[in-house]
């Protein structure tokens, strides 16, 4: 039997690139055959193989594409110095320090949850240098719409802390305070990417000099909406930047049940948009990508920037990441941690030295001391929230009924027992 | 100032309902730092680590490994490290009334853990919580009163203690009797210390603490900890030691005693509490793996047993020479062999991990036994190479052991079919469960004359009830009505045995 086009579909612990042997196929091959699998299983996993067929059409397969991963530092630390972008010791040191808040602020918000004291939290462990490099780039008047795994991205915006815990509280007036920096939080799997194709067309038509950015995960890329949105900013050449965090993981579904593809970048061709897959625990290959990414989008080209990384918690508070993946695959990925690797480079820049790791994180701590302190003393809101919450300028309906909901709690002040106010936190 | 924190445990998973204590990390008394774990906890969708929410030392672990707390309970309390710290903490035995009188120290307001802010004051009215408003009407505390001395804030504390000085006035703060309990560092077991919320306390209280052990014991005994009259307490509120629940129950009892002989209606609803543990548990675990692995469903149907009560008529006294007491059990599992071999879907099993459907050339029939333990389901192997004789004598000695519990575990695995024989105590149809991985299951109603249509005619006939459960990922509805009609095929025609 000649096996005409393979796709094996790389296991994510081992390689960036797509290798195809036939030998790998047959073994898979045996494997299924000696199991009777589910229909599920069967319609969930990848074409393992393609017989010998006679084909005249020219074709197009995933092997027609090679997706190669930017990368600039390898994960031993090692490099062209060449292919170093050009940033200044600031900005080397910065993105080191951004790097080690991440680490921190999730850590923090980890404990934070298991105190009572967050909702949920969706740890970005891993993400680092995929986080940091990726929101580095951006300007002020650019927009940056996530999904809750870029928190330090968003702090480079503008975002406060405080506002931070205040959303993982379910303070909705934290969504608020976001938007005044240009940033919002999207829950919704993928179901945000059209509004931010929106955004930039409304950046086009105003003809702003800025970009809209979304970060969300690989689980996203298979809801329709993310189609939607990036098919038409492509359309409209929007000046968007679709920044993909593939962590491998949709909470328990391993990236190669979201697709059979072999990359999310390849799928900018299809959409009409440049696209890149970058090492995502590089923190200047991420860097580097999204600052042409940035041009890129400025001129009217939407793209797609993969950034290949590992998700090393559960997807949040609320689930058991070693219930649905195995130890050793985690492992591999811990080898791989981006701090570590960037440390190498700064030392062979002869940049650590200047990098104090302890008053780093004594400094990292206390704000995330005052943060939390801060979002304590949020307070209840007022009962007039109510009423003017909505309108820019109040409608006199809605004067009235304000005014005549306080003479009610003042004639009646026990039913004020009635109205629930959002408890801080 | 020293503060106590009672830490509730939290909701780690969005929407968890309670948690299993896995392991302590901490000792009472243990000095602590912020974050440090403290406690291994485990929820239906994880083992967490909760961090302790302070700096400070454990006053006490409210909670023993392997216990269930409901999400919301107090698992731990800390005393948080003061700026000032052992002086102020030596003369707190005597709790002196000055410190508290300034009048606007609120015990607790960083709202880190539990003490949140539960009400306050503005513009003179005082804004409260709806339970802490609640609490205060039930204990006739007026919030104002309070508020007034305890300044801004009225958290839940102040009203509990405004409530044992029975006078919420602004000469007797809440503060002070909150102090006086603040500082020991473990519980006050001291009967007469004075001026505690116990004292007062009726024996009808909201809340009670109590070491896992005596709440586990008032629960074993039927009796409500806020009932139980105590004068310890513990952080302000009644502690109820082991020997104040004996007591009481012992009081009780005799108080009972005494009204039983004046012949008075006992008006309490007594409830009995079994340990669900040993075979029960081991019967309820089965059936909860059988009815949530398999799609069950049960196909029903009525055999007309006119010759089979014959036969069985004909044969009885020839086993009985031979000291077999043949009954109609042998003859539905010599049926069930004959239809299984024709429908062998249902004599097998679903090997989920391979994605398999074993079906099983081997005949062990599983015959289901009520015995004062509990159900059980010895098994009779190879029942298509017996006779019924063979059949009646095995059944007779596995039942015999099961009820005995003589039988070996060994003796009730591997079935592969079971016949369950409920129709013996009564009734007709029922909705057998499988004995998983078992893929089928045939309950036997009660065998007894009843109306019966032959030749258009209404005539009373003995009729049994019978009732086939199947695995539905394996067995389609119309296999199980094919099997049950050859089954019936057999138990209509007996002599049609004689061919297997």
């Amino acid at each position: 039997m000649t096996v005409v086009t393979a796709n094996t579909g790389t296991t994510r612990a081992e390689s960036f690139t797509v290798r195809a042997s036939a030998e790998t196929n047959r073994a898979a091959l045996c494997l299924y055959a000696r199991r009777l699998v589910s229909w599920y299983e069967i319609a969930m996993s990848n074409n393992l193989s393609r017989q010998a067929l006679d084909l005249d059409a020219p074709w197009i397969s995933q092997d027609t594409l090679s997706v190669e991963p930017h990368q600039i530092v390898a994960p031993d630390g090692s490099y062209d110095p060449d292919d170093v972008p050009d940033l200044t010791e600031e900005a080397f040191l910065d993105l080191y320090r951004w790097m080690l808040f991440e680490k921190r602020y999730a850590e923090r918000m980890v404990k934070l949850q298991r105190r009572g004291e967050l909702g949920t939290f969706g740890s970005s462990r891993g993400h680092e240098a995929s986080i940091v490099g990726s929101g580095y780039p951006l300007q002020d008047s650019d927009w940056l719409l996530g999904m809750g795994r870029e928190t330090m991205a968003m702090l480079q915006q503008g975002v406060s802390l405080r506002d931070m815990i205040l959303f993982w509280r379910g303070v909705d007036d934290a969504q608020q305070f976001l938007a005044q920096e240009n940033c919002m939080i999207g829950i919704s799997v993928g179901g945000y990417l059209p509004l931010v194709t929106g955004i930039g067309w409304g950046m086009k038509r105003m003809d702003a000099d800025a970009v809209v950015t979304a970060h969300f995960g690989d689980g996203a890329t298979s809801t329709g909406a993310s189609h939607e949105a990036i098919n038409f900013a492509g359309v409209l050449d929007i000046p968007a930047i679709f920044y993909c965090q593939n962590n491998q993981w949709a909470i328990s579904t391993p990236f190669e049940k979201q697709t059979n593809a072999n990359s999310i970048a390849q799928r900018a061709i299809g959409y009409g948009v440049d696209g890149v897959r970058v090492d995502g625990n590089d923190v200047l290959a991420v860097h580097a990508a999204m600052t042409e990414a940035r041009e890129l989008a400025s001129q009217g080209n939407p793209v797609i920037v993969e950034g290949l990384t590992y998700r090393r918690g559960g997807h949040s508070t609320n689930d058991d990441p070693s219930r649905y993946r195995d130890d050793e695959e985690r492992e591999t990925w811990i080898d791989r941690d981006p701090i570590e690797r960037y440390e190498r480079f700064l030392q062979s820049e002869g940049l650590w030295d200047r990098v104090d790791r302890e008053t780093l994180l004594e400094g990292i701590d206390e704000e995330f001391d005052a943060a939390h302190e801060a979002a304590d003393a949020y307070g209840p809101r007022d009962v007039e929230e109510i009423f003017v919450h909505l309108y820019d300028e109040m409608p006199p309906a809605l004067e009235a009924q304000m005014a005549s909901f306080g003479e009610f709690l003042e004639t009646y002040p026990e039913m004020d027992e009635h109205v629930d106010r959002r408890p801080k936190g | 100032m020293e503060d106590t924190i009672e830490f509730e445990l939290p909701d780690v998973g969005e929407g968890v309902a309670e948690g299993e204590i896995v392991a302590w990390h901490v000792e009472s008394g243990e000095h602590v730092s912020e974050n440090q774990t403290v406690v291994e906890v485990e929820t239906d969708k994880a083992v967490v680590d909760i961090p302790s929410p302070v700096d400070g030392a454990v006053r006490s672990r409210l909670a023993e490994e392997g216990e269930q707390v409901p999400v919301g309970e107090t698992i731990i309390t800390f005393e948080r490290d003061g700026p000032e710290t052992s002086a102020d903490a030596g003369d707190s035995e005597t709790g002196t009334r000055e410190s508290a009188d300034d009048g606007t120290v609120a015990p607790s307001i960083d709202g880190v853990a539990t003490d949140r802010t539960e009400a306050c004051s503005q513009n003179g009215r005082v804004f409260a919580r709806p339970s802490v408003r609640r609490l205060a009407r039930k204990t006739g505390v007026d919030l104002a009163a309070v508020s007034e001395t305890s300044g801004l804030q009225v958290t839940r504390r102040d009203v509990l203690a405004a409530a044992s000085d029975g006078v919420a006035t602004a000469e007797h703060t809440s503060v002070d009797a909150v102090e006086e309990t603040d500082h020991g560092v473990d519980v006050d077991r001291s009967a007469s210390s004075g001026n505690t919320a116990a004292e007062e306390s009726p024996a009808d209280r909201d809340r009670t603490l109590a070491m896992p052990a005596t709440r586990k014991r008032a629960r074993e005994l039927g009796v409500p900890l806020d009932d139980v009259s105590t004068d310890e307490t513990c952080d302000g509120h009644a502690f109820v030691g082991p020997e104040a629940l004996e007591s009481f129950v012992a009081a009780r009892k005799h108080e009972r005693a005494e009204r039983d002989q004046h012949a008075e209606p006992v008006s309490d609803r007594p409830e009995r509490r079994i340990p669900y543990t040993g075979v029960r548990r081991t019967i309820g675990e089965r059936m909860e793996q059988s009815m949530y692995t398999a799609p069950q469903v049960s196909h029903h149907d009525t055999v007309d047993a006119s010759e089979l009560v014959e036969t069985r008529q004909q044969l009885e006294p020839e086993a009985a020479d031979q000291g077999v007491d043949l009954t109609y059990l042998p003859f539905v599992m010599k049926a069930c062999v004959a239809a299984l071999e024709a429908y062998p879907v249902l004599n097998a099993e679903l090997d989920e991990d391979n994605g398999e459907i074993i079906e099983k050339r081997y005949y062990n029939l599983g015959v289901a036994t009520d015995t004062d333990a509990g159900l059980m389901v010895p098994v009779v192997e190879d029942v298509d190479r017996k006779n019924l004789l063979e059949i009646a004598s095995d059944v007779q000695s596995v039942v015999e052991r099961a009820r005995d519990r003589s039988i070996s575990r060994t003796e009730m695995e591997n079935g592969t079919f079971t016949v369950t024989n409920i129709g013996a105590i009564g009734g007709q149809f029922g909705t057998p469960i499988l004995n998983y991985p078992e893929v089928g299951i045939l309950a036997l109603g009660a065998l007894a004359e009843r109306p019966r249509v032959v030749d258009g005619e209404v005539v009373p006939r003995p009729v049994l009830p019978i009732s086939l459960t199947s695995d539905h990922r394996v067995v389609d509805g119309s296999d199980a009505a094919r099997f049950t009609n050859e089954l019936k095929r057999y138990l209509e025609n007996p002599s049609l045995l004689l061919l297997e």
